[in-house]
């Protein structure tokens, strides 16, 4: 529940370099300023989009809803934890084609259980 | 502050220039495109100034050139623009001009005037040609009509035998005939006024020319028909003879003689093979001569242009008899004074006459708004001008909106994919800027493209980065950084559900930190996924709603000062911030105070059941509704912070205060003045009638008081700014809700692409069919997102109204 500091700070220190410290550098021509009110405003507004998504998502008050088979799916592919005792049985957990094939047997018996 | 901050300071400035060098003064000062003439004889008719007869000349020559470019066109030989600029000619050189056009608009004239003519021979040779062919026919056949019991055997030899010498057919003597063509829509009806009108004793057989012949006129391409007429005697040969005239039919002699037809054949085929040569050399010549003058007419109408608008400046100039010269009146940047007075001297020194004066005057008159743009900034500038031109030393919005304008675009757009097109689209036309500006095209649609490339360059970086945070590529989430979110459910729960929640409490399934960079991928494959993002986008559009138009109110400050206005700080400005300020920006808090304070996972008081809805909150704050004791038995508050309730009373009473302050300060206090202002005068011995300053009665001496002492006009224009910005306030607030509603239209339309299009390509199955079926449906795919892409265009129109808030100071 909260903010993470390094993804805060990066992203802050960012945007400040482009907003805050750039328009000094650029200082040169008769577009000068122009080109001072283009940088911070650009970083002003960049930054606080940024902002808006990241504190809307740092305390969530609902959680996503997904369909079982989106689970599964998460499951195998991005955290590693699918613990399935058919699947185990009969195919190779490494290999991913058979795995999509069984997949589709599972889906299909699904509703006869729910 | 630079100078796109400000408009230009003006100067107004007087011109003496000698009547020698008027002409290359004002063509001098025509290319350094700094200086704006007034009009010194404003009521002078147009027929009636100096330089009419000039101007006419000019006019002619227009004209001319444009006949030409017209027969060039139609020829299709492309005009060469070099984009070249050449420079205004002397007067005299304007006679070698003008013979050169008349030369060469009679030649052209001349070429097709012969053209025509021959064309219309060649038309004559060809019908003859096509009635010599057919009436043939018509011999034969009326020599062998196919119902008669002849002995055809007798009649075999044809050169001998002839419909109208035969004596055998004695019955057809005195037969006259009259061939001719007419036109093939005519028919039908020519020979029901033939049956008609000759009651039936005629006898007409028509054939149908198969190739289109062209009508010299128009040059459009006709059917025609060639027809003869048989009948006996003379009075019927006048009505048919009346008859083919009535109905526009070309007749022509026709020779009896089977033998003196095939000689006029052979005669027309060389008669016509002639003309073809002839009308083929005359053709070639026309097209010489529109090839040599399409290589110049560009530079040619340049400087018929600039002769013509040096003419009509001069126009406005005024004689001065006395020193036989011109005075004229303009407006000139007083940064330039200097290049101004350069080009003057290079005007005197063209023309070798006395040099021309330049003084500077000072007036009490409103100098016109003129802002320094390059190529870059005349767009956004061209933007912010379409809705208002700002007054004379106002602040300029269009620097900001360099940036606003595309980030509130995107915001809108929010599409890495559709944004990489868009900003490739831009930056191809900002990189092909040379080429593609030298070619001058009339396409109304490529131009407004065109003139805003770097706008749309803008708003497809902008719309790239949106893209990313509301991760959003075709409908499709990129995971650079590992979602937060994860799923452990055992088997049994995923055999049993079919829909199972992630909760937010859960530290095994929610990371407790948030996705670094944009929304979690986790939701674009989530069923409640427009839930979450409704409350996400609502919030963010007001926000950047309100972030805007306190934007707008605070530049208003540097107005007020420039102009040295501090009362309107004072009974405008202050009472509009504290108006925004305590109602709006307290909004906004309230919205951060409920992302930071409430959460799963934490403390009951503060859980996700018990947060309270912030739109319901503000409704009661504005509505005044008592305090509300908490629920007994419920954990939750009403409240999200303790001394909620009076905060947000105070607020609302501040807010309200501040709408009679605005109101009545600033009319009070002129009231206050000119109240002095009258005793001051009338302690003074009072010159002239002294009237109260009350509603409706005018005050005093108009030329040195700048300032209206009416007091009803003032009430009003304060009532109306009043009305204005306090209304305006909520409704642009809400307006600022389209932020939202356009993004999730965007969104769902592209998700509907994918899943609708795109997937059935690639869920096709193996093997070449799926190549072919994608190789199609991507075609499709890409075809409605290019076109969609078009349509979201259309929200541009939509972010005009967005400007309003920051005009609106």
């Amino acid at each position: 529940m909260g903010a993470d500091a390094i993804p805060v700070a990066v992203v802050t220190a960012f945007f400040g370099v482009v907003g805050l410290v750039l328009p000094f550098i650029v200082g040169r021509g008769p577009n000068k300023g122009v080109i001072q009110v283009v940088l911070s405003i650009t970083a002003a507004s960049c930054w606080l989009f940024w902002l808006l998504a990241y504190m809307h998502q740092m305390n969530p008050l609902i959680g996503p809803q997904l369909h079982n088979t989106t689970v599964i799916a998460l499951q195998y592919l991005w955290d590693n934890n699918l613990n399935l005792t058919e699947l185990e049985s009969t195919t190779d957990m490494s290999s991913t084609m058979e795995f999509t094939s069984s997949t589709m047997e599972f889906t299909s018996s699904t509703p006869a259980t729910a | 502050m630079g100078s796109l901050f400000r408009s230009e300071e003006m100067a107004l400035c007087q011109l003496f220039l000698q009547s020698e060098s008027a002409y290359t003064c004002v063509s001098e000062l025509g290319e350094l495109g700094l200086v704006q003439f007034r009009d010194l004889n404003p009521d002078v008719n147009a027929f009636q100034r100096k330089f009419v007869n000039e101007v006419r000349r000019c006019d002619e020559m227009e004209r001319k050139l444009r006949y030409l470019e017209r027969e060039i066109r139609k020829d299709g030989i492309p005009v060469l623009d070099t984009g070249e600029n050449p420079e205004a000619p002397m007067p005299r050189e304007m006679i070698d001009l003008e013979v050169k056009f008349e030369k060469l608009e009679n030649e052209l004239k001349e070429v097709n005037s012969n053209a025509e003519t021959l064309k219309r021979n060649y038309l004559e040779l060809t019908e003859l040609k096509h009635i010599l062919k057919k009436t043939q026919v018509f011999f034969d056949e009326a020599m062998y009509p196919p119902n008669l019991p002849y002995d055809q055997d007798a009649f075999f030899d044809e050169e001998q035998v002839n419909l109208l010498t035969d004596s055998s057919l004695h019955q057809l003597k005195h037969i006259g005939f009259v061939a001719g063509v007419i036109l093939r829509e005519r028919i039908p009806a020519f020979e029901r006024m033939l049956w008609r009108a000759c009651r039936g004793n005629v006898f007409l057989r028509q054939a149908e020319i198969p190739e289109p012949l062209e009508d010299p006129a128009t040059g459009e391409q006709v059917y025609k028909s060639v027809f003869i007429i048989f009948f006996q005697g003379d009075h019927l040969k006048m009505r048919v003879k009346k008859i083919c005239e009535g109905f526009r039919a070309t007749m022509y002699p026709c020779p009896e003689a089977p033998a003196d037809r095939r000689e006029m054949a052979m005669g027309v085929k060389t008669r016509l093979d002639d003309l073809n040569t002839v009308l083929s050399q005359t053709q070639d010549h026309r097209h010489r001569v529109l090839v040599s003058a399409a290589r110049n007419i560009r530079a040619w109408m340049m400087k018929v242009w600039k002769i013509k608008s040096i003419y009509h400046t001069l126009n406005m100039f005024n004689l001065d008899v006395i020193q036989n010269g011109l005075i004229a009146e303009c407006w000139i940047p007083v940064a330039n004074l200097e290049d101004v007075q350069l080009a003057l001297r290079r005007g005197t020194e063209k023309s070798g006459s006395l040099p021309a004066i330049l003084n500077r005057l000072s007036t009490q008159e409103a100098p016109p708004t003129f802002h320094r743009t390059n190529k870059f900034t005349k767009a956004f500038q061209a933007l912010i001008d379409s809705y208002g031109v700002a007054t004379y030393r106002e602040i300029n919005p269009a620097p900001y909106t360099i940036i606003t304008f595309p980030f509130l675009f995107a915001i809108m757009f929010g599409d890495l994919g559709h944004g990489i097109i868009m900003a490739l689209f831009g930056a191809w036309m900002v990189w092909r800027e040379k080429p593609l500006s030298a070619k001058k095209t009339d396409n109304e649609i490529w131009n407004i493209f065109f003139g805003g490339r770097y706008i749309i360059f803008l708003m497809g970086v902008f719309s790239m980065y949106t893209g990313l945070i509301y991760n959003d590529l075709f409908s499709k989430s990129l995971n650079i950084f590992g979602s937060s979110w994860h799923a452990n459910y055992n088997e049994t729960t995923l055999k049993d559900n079919k829909e199972l929640t992630l909760d937010p409490g859960d530290s095994m399934q929610y990371d407790q930190t948030p996705y670094p960079f944009g929304l979690d991928p986790m939701w674009q494959i989530s069923n409640n996924k427009i839930n979450f993002n409704n409350s996400y986008k609502m919030k963010i559009s007001i926000i950047f709603g309100i972030v805007h138009m306190m934007f707008g109110v605070i530049l208003s400050v540097w107005n007020h000062r420039f102009f040295n206005r501090p009362m309107n700080i004072y009974c405008e400005f202050i009472p509009q911030l504290l108006f925004l300020f305590c109602l709006f920006v307290y909004l906004v808090l309230l919205v951060f105070h409920k992302w930071v304070w409430y959460g799963a996972g934490g403390d009951v008081g503060s859980s996700p059941s018990c947060a309270p809805s912030i739109l319901i909150t503000f409704i009661n704050m504005v509505l005044v509704k008592a305090y509300e004791e908490a629920e007994p038995g419920s954990p939750c508050s009403p409240y999200m912070y303790s001394g909620q309730f009076g905060i947000q009373r105070f607020l609302l009473i501040v807010a309200l205060i501040c709408v009679p302050w605005m109101l009545c300060a600033k009319p009070f206090i002129l009231y206050r003045a000119n109240k002095q202002k009258q005793l001051v005068m009338q302690a003074n011995g009072g010159e002239g009638v002294v009237e109260e300053g009350n509603a409706g009665a005018s005050g005093a001496s108009g030329e040195v008081v700048e300032e209206h002492t009416d007091m009803g006009e003032v009430m009003i224009h304060q009532g109306i700014h009043t009305i204005e910005y306090v209304l305006g306030s909520v409704s642009h607030t809400a307006s600022y809700l389209r932020l939202w509603a356009l993004s999730l239209a965007h969104a769902q339309l592209s998700e509907v692409l994918w899943g609708m299009v795109l997937r059935i390509g690639l869920t096709f199955g193996e093997g070449g069919a799926g190549g072919i079926c994608m190789y199609v449906m991507f075609a499709f795919w890409a075809t409605l997102t290019v076109a969609i892409l078009v349509l979201m265009e259309g929200l541009s129109a939509f972010l005009h109204t967005l400007r309003l808030a920051l005009v609106s100071s």
